[in-house]
């Protein structure tokens, strides 16, 4: 899963999934009451696919807390942009890898 | 990107789960902290494939049913160590011909994962602990996609193009096999190692199996493959050992393919004359018909695991013969074009060496970039001018095209004609009358096509049954001989006589059997067309008259599951 060339820099990726973060936050509460808040590892953004013939994204990974502010796990998340990591505009869809 | 509906079949789930960004993925990266930590402890994680999982769009793949050891495998922790890789990349240059430069890395790498060659494979097992375990599964991931340079180096280049074209050994198995072997090792008495891949995976998988010692080979459970190309000629260029081990397999019984019809990467090397393809190869009954390309299409490209359907006791659902044969024709149908493509190829540059690899690769992956024929032109390192590539691409695309689109019109028409005959027998009065005017009408369309796809069916079964007895007289001859220094000769020839040819193989039966499939092709368009007429006069038809009609069908000549040879 290493990082590949893109039209996109790695600080334009950050830059987009910063201004998505609410929303990718949103996600993640969902997903499980425990949650009460989460922090992003903004350094381990990279771009991956699912194999052959699948869609490019961008994968990051956050760690959640609980409310008296425990870690309770770290995750790897894959985001899809629209229209493609090359020019990020919206969120297409999100999926917490081995989560919660 | 579709995944599983069910978790129903393990091999397939494994798989599955062999891939990035798929539900329960065993790569390291995507593990959660938990995970990691046990397994850089050395521990085993456990993966429960009994239970619901969520993917994109939330969408759901059901817990699986009949699943061994109640779905439950733990992924095994690697412990081999890093090694220091030195080597030397080449990179297409923009206006053709390649840099190389040497470069020295060092990977912190592991039997499981080969970061030069691009090779990643997962070892579970039934139980925590390799030493307690029954049932052991070698996973090998299949292609990451091939859009960057990197990729093109590693998964497409150096191992895909090589085996289509020159059916080589490839780099990833070579590193497979000495993992499998290290795994066979850990295993107790009792024990045996699954293997399973997709894609990609399925080349790595089958050639790394052929190439263990034979001592290995009795502890190879079975050998389940998802969607990928026929490897017989690549282990027919191999060992005596290696030809040996697949031999043994697939006596055994232990060999399967499942493949996609309107897949190229499945249907790659198959329906080949005198090629007698690795194993038993199931037909998958895919959802939709849709291209390799696809990737936005509903139950996802031919591809994906999205377009698998399962029966009700969790078993995957094949296609069979005699209700489906739309699906194997364009099975038929996709290999020859993919093989057509490359001749075509080949005649426009016959100077194309090496670099025919990226040409084809390019060709085959063109719809997924943005400007396909350039990009078909620059792999081909100039040896085809941009209208070559072009008259390749659109006839490959439109031929491709036509396949998927005429079978998904004959799958729509079966379903049709299947809720028809339902609604039928819930309608009653001038709704039954109108519904059998409908039926009628389909059935007439199917009566047709039947007969082609029937036609092309047998032909095709004759030749693949001619060429095992080719194999057979080959085999036995070769046999005989080998003990002729202990028999006279006349001995030795009384012995394989009734193993000649001609007793084995009936020229003008089979000569037979094609004109009564072109009979029957041609009894089904006359009765196809006596049923139109109906379908468009059925008001005037006495009710029961007309009922009699869908009790009538056209006797079958022969039935290609009962040729006599």
């Amino acid at each position: 899963m290493a990082d590949k060339k893109n039209v996109t820099t790695k600080e334009e990726q950050i830059e987009f999934l910063k201004k998505h973060e609410s929303q990718i936050t949103e996600y993640v509460k969902n997903k499980s009451n425990a949650i009460e808040e989460i922090q992003y590892d903004w350094d381990s953004v990279s771009i991956s696919d699912s194999g052959a013939f699948t869609k490019k994204g961008f994968n990051i990974r956050v760690i959640t807390y609980n409310k008296y502010k425990e870690k309770i796990n770290g995750y790897s998340f894959f985001i899809i942009p629209k229209p493609d990591v090359d020019k990020p505009e919206r969120i297409d869809s999100i999926i917490g890898l081995n989560f919660p | 990107m579709t995944n599983l509906k069910k978790f129903n079949d393990m091999y397939a789930n494994l798989t599955e789960s062999a891939y990035n960004n798929r539900p329960n993925p065993f790569t390291q990266e995507q593990l959660n902290d938990k995970q990691k930590d046990n397994l850089n402890e050395g521990k085993a994680v456990l993966f429960d494939f009994s239970k619901d999982a969520y993917d994109r769009d939330e969408n759901l793949t059901k817990g699986g049913i009949n699943l061994p050891n109640d779905g439950k495998v733990y992924l095994q922790p690697d412990k081999t160590v890093t090694k220091q890789v030195t080597n030397t990349i080449q990179t297409p240059r923009p206006n053709g011909g390649y840099n190389t430069e040497k470069v020295t890395s060092t990977f912190e790498t592991n039997l499981s994962q080969d970061k030069f060659t691009g090779f990643n494979s997962y070892f579970v097992t039934d139980n925590s602990s390799i030493n307690e375990s029954k049932e052991t599964y070698f996973v090998t991931r299949g292609s990451d996609s091939y859009e960057s340079l990197h990729d093109l180096q590693t998964d497409w280049i150096r191992n895909n193009g090589t085996f289509t074209l020159f059916d080589s050994y490839i780099p990833q198995a070579k590193v497979a096999t000495k993992a499998m072997d290290a795994r066979v090792a850990e295993l107790p008495d009792g024990a045996v190692m699954n293997v399973t891949g997709h894609s990609l995976g399925t080349m790595v998988s089958i050639q790394a199996v052929a190439n263990l010692p034979a001592g290995d080979i009795n502890k190879i459970g079975r050998v389940v493959l998802f969607q990928g190309p026929d490897a017989r000629s690549s282990i027919d260029k191999m060992s005596a050992q290696a030809r040996k081990n697949i031999e043994t397999l697939e006596a055994q019984g232990k060999i399967d393919y499942y493949v996609n019809p309107f897949d190229i990467v499945s249907m790659l090397n198959r329906n080949k004359k005198g090629v007698d393809e690795i194993g038993n190869v199931h037909y998958l009954m895919p959802i939709s018909g849709t291209s390799t390309f696809q990737m936005d299409a509903p139950y996802g490209s031919s591809h994906e695991f999205g377009q698998y359907q399962f029966n009700k006791d969790g078993s995957i659902k094949e296609a069979n013969v005699k209700d489906n044969p739309e699906i194997f024709e364009a099975g038929i149908r996709v290999s020859r074009l993919i093989d057509e493509t490359l001749e075509q190829v080949t005649k426009a540059a016959p100077k194309l060496g090496s670099q025919t690899l990226t040409t084809i690769l390019g060709l085959l992956g063109s719809a997924a970039t943005r400007n396909p024929i350039s990009a078909i032109v620059a792999a081909a390192n100039g040896y085809l001018t941009y209208e070559q590539a072009k008259k390749i691409y659109d006839d490959f695309s439109k031929k491709y095209n036509g396949i998927i689109a005429d079978t998904a019109k004959q799958m729509k028409r079966n379903d049709k004609i299947s809720n028809l005959k339902n609604q039928i027998s819930r309608s009653s009065g001038g709704q039954k009358v109108k519904l059998r005017a409908e039926l009628a009408g389909a059935v007439s369309e199917e009566a047709k096509s039947y007969g082609r796809e029937y036609e092309e069916l047998v032909k095709n079964c004759q030749q693949e049954t001619e060429d095992e007895i080719d194999r057979l007289v080959q085999e036995v001859f070769e046999g005989a001989h080998g003990l002729a220094f202990r028999l006279p000769y006349y001995e030795v020839d009384a012995m394989i006589q009734s193993f000649q040819k001609d007793n084995l193989w009936d020229n003008s039966q089979a000569e037979d059997n094609l004109k009564l499939a072109k009979k029957y092709k041609e009894k089904l368009d006359k009765f196809s067309d006596a049923l139109k007429n109906v379908s468009n006069n059925i008001q005037s038809y006495d009710g029961q008259a007309g009922k009699s009609l869908f009790n009538e069908k056209p006797k079958t000549v022969l039935q290609p599951w009962d040729l006599h040879f």
